[in-house]
């Protein structure tokens, strides 16, 4: 085991200091500059590219994670009255996955070998969410089905991030 | 070499855009890395790059020359890809330790170190890249991150555990 420190030493040292990005950034930061004055001490920043589709994320996913933080003993999580703006949330929650998702798959331009059955295994999650969406549908109060369905769409991302990521590497 | 960064510094802090191309070019690759390594994502690398070189930019006036042109650009780099990081943590939903895989084997090969760092649980890696490439303290880095200062010991314990058992597999 001392061996592989040493041997993780020498290979993080030998790391290189610089990686050439994928593109040319330039073009991009020279027209945010364009408009960006330089400044002594500038408090807020320039409004980025995609602040409002962050800004709603950022309101829909705050009151999710609201929504995931109540404590939620066994006897609560069936309410007598379902929430009325829970299905309105699932909604959103689904439109803002599926859009995410289009938007790994956008940038997967050759599917790394290792992941030759990515459809399948994303197939599979679509039957898991399927399933708990139609159980949100009959129990939309359930906090433990929200729970479940963020946590299968945070896993499919993840993975799609990890196949676009192998196929940008290799 | 330096005599000509220090150049294009005194022309880009007069808003000379022209001279900050030249530093983008001769920097653009060291801010790549450590946005790359924190994030783990070609996008959002890209992402954080930008906004590190905006920020530059913005803050180019307040460069006196205290540390070093690269030192400076590097923190305010590692910033820029942490603010993305931690925003993309919240995007996440659950917290990182909730469903990432705790072991990298579970994944393809890893063909490099690089590979193996990028394969890291976001945390253990965002931890370990500060710590072991960066140089940054564990105290600093629960600041950065906003974690406390035993997780980030234990963090990057747990990344190093991985990355031992990843050169076990490679031997």
């Amino acid at each position: 085991m001392n061996n592989n420190e040493q041997s993780l030493d020498r290979l993080i040292a030998e790391l290189p200091a610089e990686i050439a990005p994928t593109r040319d950034l330039w073009p991009q930061i020279a027209s945010q500059i364009a408009q960006t004055k330089q400044h002594e001490a500038q408090p807020t920043a320039q409004p980025r590219r995609h602040f409002w589709p962050l800004a709603a994320a950022s309101v829909l996913i705050a009151l999710v994670v609201s929504l995931l933080m109540v404590p939620t003993p066994e006897v609560e999580l069936v309410r007598a009255e379902p929430a009325p703006d829970q299905p309105l949330l699932v909604a959103q929650l689904i439109t803002e996955f599926e859009r995410e998702k289009s938007r790994q798959l956008a940038t997967l331009t050759q599917v790394p070998t290792e992941f030759a059955d990515f459809e399948r295994q994303l197939k599979i999650w679509q039957r898991a969410c399927a399933q708990v969406e139609m159980a949100l549908a009959n129990q939309p109060d359930d906090i433990r089905l929200l729970k479940k369905l963020t946590r299968l769409q945070q896993q499919q991302l993840h993975y799609l991030n990890k196949v676009t990521r192998v196929s940008q590497l290799s | 070499m330096q005599e000509q960064i220090n150049r294009w510094i005194a022309l880009a802090q007069k808003g000379d855009q022209q001279a900050f191309y030249q530093l983008y070019q001769q920097f653009k690759g060291r801010v790549y890395a450590i946005c790359w390594r924190l994030l783990a994502d070609s996008a959002q690398a890209e992402d954080a790059t930008q906004e590190a070189f905006v920020r530059a930019w913005q803050q180019l006036p307040n460069f006196r020359g205290e540390s070093s042109f690269s030192t400076w650009l590097h923190t305010i780099s590692s910033r820029a890809a942490i603010d993305l990081w931690r925003k993309d943590k919240i995007l996440r939903l659950v917290s990182s330790d909730d469903t990432e895989q705790s072991v990298l084997p579970e994944e393809p090969m890893c063909k490099s170190l690089e590979q193996a760092i990028s394969r890291l649980p976001a945390q253990a890696r965002a931890v370990f890249v500060l710590f072991a490439l960066e140089g940054y303290q564990h105290e600093e880095i629960a600041d950065l991150l906003g974690i406390a200062q035993g997780s980030s010991k234990a963090q990057y314990h747990r990344a190093r555990q991985l990355l031992k058992g990843w050169i076990d597999e490679q031997q």
